[in-house]
């Protein structure tokens, strides 16, 4: 019975920083806290780059509509970060599967849509051109809400910070390749997953890397 | 919990009192193996449980919650261990083999020795090994060298005085 109460020193030590706090709003509402980035971000790349010139070939389902639940997707996965920063709510790995191959699958399926709708290629003799463009950018514009997502797991307590970082970097690219996909009029899947695809890749590890560094304050 | 999130000292004490027992006893089975104090992980598991307070959701039971703290404080404790005992056998000494030591010491003599004989001249060094190696006599080592007995122990005592003399200046170079 003697370990019910507890020891001196740590009751001592609890006591001497005690203080009220402010639970953590659940991960659906805290995730939703990177949606003004992400919609800032959209317009930005509007306002900068401007719309690709087969939108109206493509048509607004497809491309407006596939591009917001993208966006959808990407919360998603960040949502799904921030929970996983919660301890005792940490993702099963079915989960952690489905995050990540279900954000590869889902790209693959909307590149070969937006393929079907309207084929343009990257013009020849300027494949490494596009290729670095549409890989440094999205990477780019990814690291703003990296950094804010890692800020919101920041104030919880990761026991897998690695992975918090994996799934908010995944997510983040995500919700930008929403957005540049609304401007990059290359559909051929030899470009998207190249470049795309490598940019939300580097993301993700960008993510973790930042994740592991600095997502837990001990 | 929520009196202990309102920052009721009461709070915490029934949050210890609740989850201690538990917590200690699945500390205690993880632990077997290593023999850590099991108190230590507890307590440090309530600092951390106290840390991260804000991090439980009221309406979510706390066990899962708090069970997760523990395991990561476990799995911390464990890994410190592991690199801790790493960098030990790291810097452990290899226990020596007295063989080897013996073998190393006789090559370092050797070498010493071999030194000590070049530092004389060649007809001191002649008489010196001619009798203390290969064991002649002096009256041997005249006859041999075609010198007089006594000129032959006088160069081998020339020859162990230069001898000592130059291990004398070794050893004072090794310390």
């Amino acid at each position: 019975m003697i370990h019910n109460s507890p020891p001196s020193r740590l009751r001592a030590a609890v006591e001497a920083d005690l203080s009220p706090v402010t639970p953590l709003g659940p991960a659906w509402r805290r995730s939703a806290l990177v949606l003004p980035g992400g919609l800032l971000l959209m317009a930005g790349i509007h306002l900068a780059f401007g719309l690709r010139f087969d939108a109206d070939q493509i048509g607004s389902a497809a491309l407006w509509g596939l591009s917001a639940l993208q966006i959808a997707a990407g919360l998603l996965v960040l949502g799904g970060a921030l929970r996983e920063s919660v301890p005792g709510d940490s993702l099963p790995r079915s989960a952690l599967l489905a995050a990540f191959g279900g954000l590869g699958l889902w790209m693959f399926a909307v590149t070969w849509l937006t393929w079907l709708r309207s084929p343009t290629e990257v013009p020849a003799g300027s494949e490494s051109l596009y290729r670095a463009w549409c890989m440094v950018w999205p990477l780019g514009l990814s690291l703003p809400l990296i950094a804010l997502g890692i800020y919101l797991a920041r104030q919880a307590f990761a026991l897998r910070p690695y992975l918090v970082g994996a799934l908010i970097g995944a997510g983040s690219g995500a919700i930008v390749d929403a957005g540049w996909r609304t401007y990059c009029e290359v559909s051929a899947p030899g470009h998207v997953l190249e470049a795309h695809a490598t940019a939300l890749v580097a993301a993700t590890v960008a993510g973790a890397l930042a994740g592991a560094l600095f997502a837990r304050r001990d | 919990m929520m009196r202990y999130q309102a920052g009721e000292i009461e709070g915490f004490e029934r949050v210890y009192m609740g989850l201690a027992p538990r917590l200690r006893a699945w500390l205690a089975r993880q632990r077997l193996d290593l023999g850590a104090d099991v108190d230590d992980l507890l307590q440090e598991t309530f600092l951390q449980i106290h840390r991260s307070r804000h991090t439980y959701s009221p309406e979510r039971p706390v066990a899962p919650w708090a069970y997760a703290i523990a395991r990561h404080v476990y799995l911390m404790d464990r890994r410190s261990r592991t690199r801790k005992q790493a960098h030990e056998l790291h810097d452990q000494v290899e226990p020596r083999d007295p063989a080897a030591d013996r073998v190393e010491r006789a090559i370092e003599a050797r070498e010493r020795v071999g030194r000590g004989l070049a530092a004389t001249t060649v007809r001191r060094r002649a008489s010196l090994v001619l009798h203390h190696v290969w064991g002649f006599s002096f009256r041997e080592i005249g006859r041999l060298l075609r010198i007089r007995p006594d000129a032959a122990k006088r160069r081998a005592s020339r020859g162990v005085h230069d001898l000592r003399q130059e291990l004398t200046e070794d050893e004072e170079k090794l310390r």
